[in-house]
Order: structure tokens, then C-alpha cells, then sequence
């Protein structure tokens, strides 16, 4: 499998810690902005966007799509429409934190990146305390869904090791305080750290987001 | 019994009504105005204190789900609007989520209160994004009816057909939103591919596009 992204974590890491966790063969193609437009104009990208995974002779688009179809294939997304959703909506709350924290982060007109971050401010904490109560009413806290690893973890562990857990993520210090009375997802984050441990420390770093 | 919780208007609430009344549910459609929000959103009965929000209430027991493309897709698994295969589903899935970054976009436009800013980024989307998006949809089409499919994946609708009809019915084809049909419908017809899509959802949904309650967006 060759996976195209920019040399970040971003919104290619979910598929990147998929497959560290299931032991794939993944070959990461970082692109330069100049190398999107060649791809662009190749007609490669179906949508003109990154990433995409080239799998199983397709050329798969839409990150969190990917993500699903990797999660099939192995083993880490359930079917049944119950256990499904809980997966389903903790990716949408996960797009949800990017779409909110990146939307203040590449803003670049200061008094309006002021006023994002008291948005954001107002956003994390109800978005932390829901997630720790999906974990609390879980039959395992190691695991958002059930008692092994799903793409629910996977889209937790990007925002995690993109951005809260990130010592290198520009607002890492200042985010540090709202996690910090959340012993449930502070127990959870450490659980992974263990089972991702070698990926962690192998990828690249320091990397912002 | 099922019970919808969203505004008094299309937005995100639409997709999952349509997919209902397409699926022949029954279901209480609550709607909220604006300013009954921010007590609501107090309230906390919401998970991620955001709507929509389906109730399903079985015996003794409600759950609640939130999460509009989720929501949507937990239906299709329900309904049969959601297909097992992987590939199919990808093909869903990415439907799905391409057609949102779309509505998000549209959606960012209409809250930005900067005019010239609310200009910048309609034109970067109408000339980027869109077309690109067009494009890709025209083709998944073209091979879908190459296998004799009139709808995404095949002759069946399916829950990215009805993600794609609010698209095609709430944003360009809305007399109540002259300037978005405006925006969006040059390029949307220069596809016959997609013309003749939605005509085929608009068979398919028959009554429901008459006799829902109409809104802007």
C-alpha cells in the first residue's frame, strides 16, 4: 500500500496508525504543495485532495472513507448498526475537533484568531468530557467500542498524538490544562501509548499537527 | 418510536428526514427555532450539545444518536440504504463525505461575516472544490449507469443518493434560495449525467419534495 500526504500528520494519520496496529506494509509518499498540483492536474486525485491510498489496484480517496475500508478489511469496524454508529460518531466528533482547532490554527488575521481561540476554548471541554464518558460507559477504558482496538481508536489517536498529547503541537501548553482532570482519558491516552509504542517513536517528529 | 431533534429548517436535519420518509418510517419531526437553542443546548440532554439528534425510544428504553452523517449511516444499516460489500461501501462513504466538505464550505460562506472575506472563499469554492467535486460525481455516475445503475452505486437508492438529493434540492434547485441556485447550477448542468440524476431522485422521492415543509437552506 502507498500512502500520498504531506509530510504532517494530519488527516493521514488515522491510516497510519491503522496500519502500524495490524502490522501492514505501508509506504508513505510525503508531497510537496507543488507535487499536489502535478498529481491534481494527472487527474490522480479524484477530488484534488490528499491523502489517498493506493490499495488493492484503487486509488482510494476521502481520509476517514479510507479509514473504514481499511477498518473492514481488518477486523477493526463491526457491521452491526449499534456498534457501528458509536464508531461512526466518534469519527464525526473527531472531524468535528479538526475542523474547529484548524479553522483558529491557520487563521491569520489576529484578532479573529483570538476570537477562534475562545471558541475552541468553549468547544474542547464538552468535547472532552463526552468522550470520557463513552470510555466510562465502555465495557473496557483501553477502547472507546468493546474490549479491542476499532477505527474509534484510531480517529482518537489522531487527535491525541496530532494535537492534545503532541509536545510539538503549537497549542500543546495551552490545551495541557483541559485534559488535565480527565483521569479516564489520561489512562486511555497512556493505554495507547504502550500498544502504539514502537509506531510513536518511529514516525516522524517533531511534526506541528 | 422514533423522535428527530433539529431547527425548523433543512440544514443538517434534512438529510435524515428524507432518508425516513424515503424508508417509509414514522417519526415525530421536532423543530426548533434559533432562539430556543441556547436553553436546550443548557439543558445538556444533547451528547455533543448539537443537533440533529435521533431518539429511539423501545420498550423502556430511549437512546439517543447524534452525528448527522453517522445518524444517517446507522439508518442505511437499519433500512437497507447501506451496502455490506467493502468496496461498495467505500464508494458510499466517500460519496458521503465528499457532498458534506461541500455543504460545509457553503456553510462557511454563509456565516462569515466579512464581506470581502465571504467573497474570497465563494469564489474559491464555486472555481475549486465544486467543479472538482462535479466532476468526480459525473463519473461515478457514468459507471454506475454503464452497468444499467440510474443512482451512485447501482438502481438503488442509497443513503449517499439522499445526501446528494438534499445537495441537489435544498442548495440549487430551491426557489426560496435564488443565489445559491445561482452559484450552482451553471456548472451542475453542464453534466447531462447529473440532470438526468436528479430527475431520477426526484422520481424516486416523489410527494416528499412537494409536501415537506420548504425552507431557505
Amino acid at each position: 500500500m502507498k500512502l500520498y500526504y504531506f509530510d504532517i500528520y494530519g488527516r493521514a494519520e488515522s491510516i497510519r496508525i491503522l496500519a502500524a496496529h495490524a502490522k501492514l506494509e505501508l509506504t508513505n509518499e510525503y508531497i510537496t504543495g507543488e507535487k499536489l498540483g502535478e498529481m491534481k492536474a494527472a487527474g490522480l486525485l479524484e477530488f484534488g485532495q490528499v491523502p489517498m491510498l493506493e490499495v488493492d489496484g484503487k486509488k482510494l480517496v476521502q481520509s476517514w472513507a479510507i479509514l473504514r475500508y481499511l477498518g473492514r478489511q481488518h477486523g477493526y469496524y463491526p457491521s452491526d448498526a449499534e456498534t457501528a454508529w458509536k464508531i461512526d460518531s466518534t469519527i464525526d466528533a473527531c472531524e468535528d475537533y479538526l475542523n474547529n482547532y484548524f479553522k483558529y490554527q491557520f487563521e491569520k488575521d489576529e484578532e479573529k484568531k483570538k476570537a477562534l481561540w475562545e471558541n475552541f476554548t468553549k468547544f474542547l471541554p464538552n468535547w472532552l468530557a463526552a468522550i470520557e464518558k463513552r470510555l466510562i460507559n465502555n465495557e473496557s477504558q483501553n477502547y472507546l467500542v468493546g474490549s479491542k482496538a476499532t477505527i474509534a481508536d484510531f480517529a482518537l489517536g489522531l487527535i491525541g498524538f496530532n494535537c492534545l498529547l503532541n509536545e510539538a503541537n503549537p497549542s500543546y501548553a495551552d490545551t495541557l490544562p483541559f485534559i488535565e482532570k480527565h483521569e479516564v482519558l489520561k489512562a486511555y491516552a497512556t493505554h495507547w501509548k504502550t500498544e502504539l509504542g514502537d509506531y510513536l517513536a518511529s514516525r516522524p517528529q517533531p511534526r506541528p499537527f | 418510536m422514533l423522535k428527530l431533534h433539529y431547527f425548523d429548517l433543512y440544514g443538517r436535519g434534512e438529510p435524515i428526514r428524507m432518508l425516513l420518509n424515503y424508508a417509509k418510517v414514522d417519526f415525530e419531526d421536532c423543530r426548533y427555532k434559533f432562539e430556543e437553542w441556547p436553553k436546550l443546548k443548557a439543558e445538556g440532554g444533547f451528547e455533543f450539545a448539537q443537533m440533529p439528534v435521533l431518539e429511539v425510544k423501545t420498550g423502556e428504553t430511549t437512546k439517543q444518536y447524534c452525528q448527522t452523517l453517522s445518524i444517517l449511516r446507522y439508518l442505511g444499516r437499519k433500512y437497507s440504504l447501506y451496502p455490506a460489500d467493502i468496496e461498495d461501501a467505500w464508494t458510499v462513504d466517500s460519496t458521503l463525505d465528499a457532498i458534506i466538505d461541500i455543504i460545509n464550505g457553503l456553510a462557511k460562506i454563509h456565516w462569515e461575516a466579512d464581506e470581502e472575506r465571504k467573497k474570497k472563499m465563494a469564489g474559491e469554492l464555486i472555481g475549486g472544490a465544486y467543479p472538482v467535486f462535479l466532476k468526480a460525481m459525473a463519473a461515478r455516475l457514468d459507471a454506475s449507469n454503464a452497468r444499467g445503475g440510474r443512482f451512485i452505486l447501482d438502481d438503488k437508492v442509497n443513503a449517499a443518493d439522499i445526501l446528494f438529493a438534499c445537495f441537489i434540492f435544498n442548495y440549487i434547485y430551491n426557489d426560496l434560495n435564488p443565489d445559491s441556485g445561482a452559484a450552482l447550477k451553471p456548472a451542475f448542468e453542464g453534466y447531462e449525467t447529473l440532470k438526468k440524476y436528479s430527475e431520477s431522485l426526484r422520481a424516486e422521492l416523489g410527494a416528499y419534495l412537494e409536501s415537506r415543509p420548504k425552507s431557505g437552506r
